[in-house]
């Protein structure tokens, strides 16, 4: 089970009575379903968020990513919080969980995503007006690498395409397919590697 | 960072936002399992009565003796802490949990061990008394560690593979406690093998399986 490390970062001490009531009484409100409340709560937390975060990791582009899955898993376990146990150590568990499992997967990710990242187009911000097999258009994708992704099962090829083409992070992806973002990066994982099979086939 | 691409986040789950049920207390999901395992106790106390002098095995015996708080510590130890590991932000409790549940379990084993060095291995019961044992640990275990899975289930656990094996021992243990105040056999070899070997056998068996599917839970949820 986890260690018990929310004493050993210096930002992690903040959190006072104040912060600890309004985040609380945030959340309550938020379990019952009021959406402004919650949005002023989790605009409150992102910079405690940045902060732990930051704390831990120091690729910064990591950590945006890092930042976004805490705020996701904080909403998905949003009904795990109790407003008769404080609020702070409940949140730095999640940050924490969040920064030790990306942590984790950095390494084992880049090698995978190296050999298919050359192919397709960079990542751009934005999304919803567009759709992606739009984006799958005008981001001119080699017609091998546009059958490779017709080729994947769809949830895989959403995955590939959500993440490359339209740019989302792994947390947007994660709310768009309402899975984990443990379960989109399983996806797009799998979806490169099938990605790379297909393309050394091709290419043979 | 990129301030719009998180507020846009932040937007999103705020518009995604549907009422939940908050997970019970801590106190009220421990007391449902140790409730759900003296259900359990008291239809195989009822349907095939406690061990003979069970009582002056407890006080004289103390391998048996030793074994049966063992046991206890193990499963109200694991179960504590099973239960902790689905609530963000509980780690001591988790961690209080495992060290009893590691002591109860280490104590009986060593206590187990001595007795069997002391009288020998096939000293006691015979050999198909374990297996007996065994598949009684087995059944009584089900149900409080199907308990246990179902409030891992329902909460956030940050480590599925380790929840799933406290709940497992806490479960088989607690299967374990009952079997002993019913075993009508004796002999160290025998608990060693009938009532404690359950813990590794069972949980090994089950870990896998059951930290998949919980992963799979977190993951569709």
């Amino acid at each position: 089970m986890d260690s018990d490390e929310t004493r050993k970062a210096p930002a992690e001490a903040e959190g006072g009575r104040d912060d600890e009531a309004r985040w609380r009484d945030g959340m309550v409100a938020g379990q019952a379903g009021d959406q402004a409340v919650y949005q002023k709560l989790l605009e409150g937390l992102l910079p405690v968020v940045q902060r732990l975060v930051k704390a831990r990791l120091a690729n910064a582009t990591m950590a945006d990513d890092v930042v976004q899955n805490a705020l996701l898993s904080i909403h998905r376990a949003r009904h795990t919080y109790r407003p008769e146990r404080p609020f702070g150590p409940w949140m730095r568990t999640i940050v924490r969980n969040a920064c030790i499992d990306a942590l984790r997967q950095s390494g084992r990710r880049q090698e995978r995503e190296v050999s298919v990242d050359a192919e397709l187009p960079a990542p751009r911000d934005g999304w919803g007006a567009v759709s992606a097999q739009e984006r799958l258009e005008r981001a001119e994708l080699s017609p091998e690498l546009e059958r490779a992704l017709d080729a994947l099962p769809v949830r895989q090829r959403e995955a590939v395409e959500w993440l490359h083409v339209e740019g989302l992070s792994v947390a947007e992806a994660a709310l768009r397919a309402g899975a984990s973002p443990g379960a989109i990066k399983v996806r797009a994982h799998r979806g490169y590697r099938a990605l790379r099979l297909h393309l050394e086939k091709e290419r043979r | 960072m990129s301030p719009d691409r998180t507020q846009r986040l932040i937007g999103e789950l705020a518009r995604d936002l549907a009422p939940v049920h908050r997970v019970p207390r801590l106190r009220f999901s421990v007391a449902m399992v140790v409730g759900i395992v003296a259900a359990t106790a008291l239809i195989a106390f009822w349907m095939q009565g406690l061990r003979p002098n069970l009582a002056d095995a407890l006080r004289f015996d103390p391998v048996f003796g030793g074994v049966f708080v063992g046991l206890v510590l193990t499963g109200v130890g694991a179960a504590l802490a099973a239960v902790a590991a689905a609530t963000p932000g509980r780690q001591r409790v988790v961690r209080a949990g495992a060290a009893t549940g590691l002591v109860g379990g280490l104590g009986a084993l060593a206590l187990c061990l001595v007795g069997v060095a002391g009288a020998g291995f096939d000293a006691g019961s015979p050999l198909s008394s374990d297996r007996m044992c065994l598949g009684q640990v087995f059944r009584l275990a089900i149900l409080p560690s199907v308990a246990l899975a179902v409030v891992l289930a329902r909460g956030w656990t940050s480590s599925p593979l380790a929840a799933a094996a406290l709940a497992l021992v806490a479960g088989v243990a607690l299967g374990a406690m009952v079997t002993h105040l019913l075993c009508v056999f004796g002999g160290a070899r025998h608990l060693l093998l009938g009532h404690l070997s359950g813990l590794l056998l069972f949980t090994g068996l089950g870990v896998v399986p059951l930290a998949t599917l919980l992963r799979h839970l977190a993951r569709a949820r």
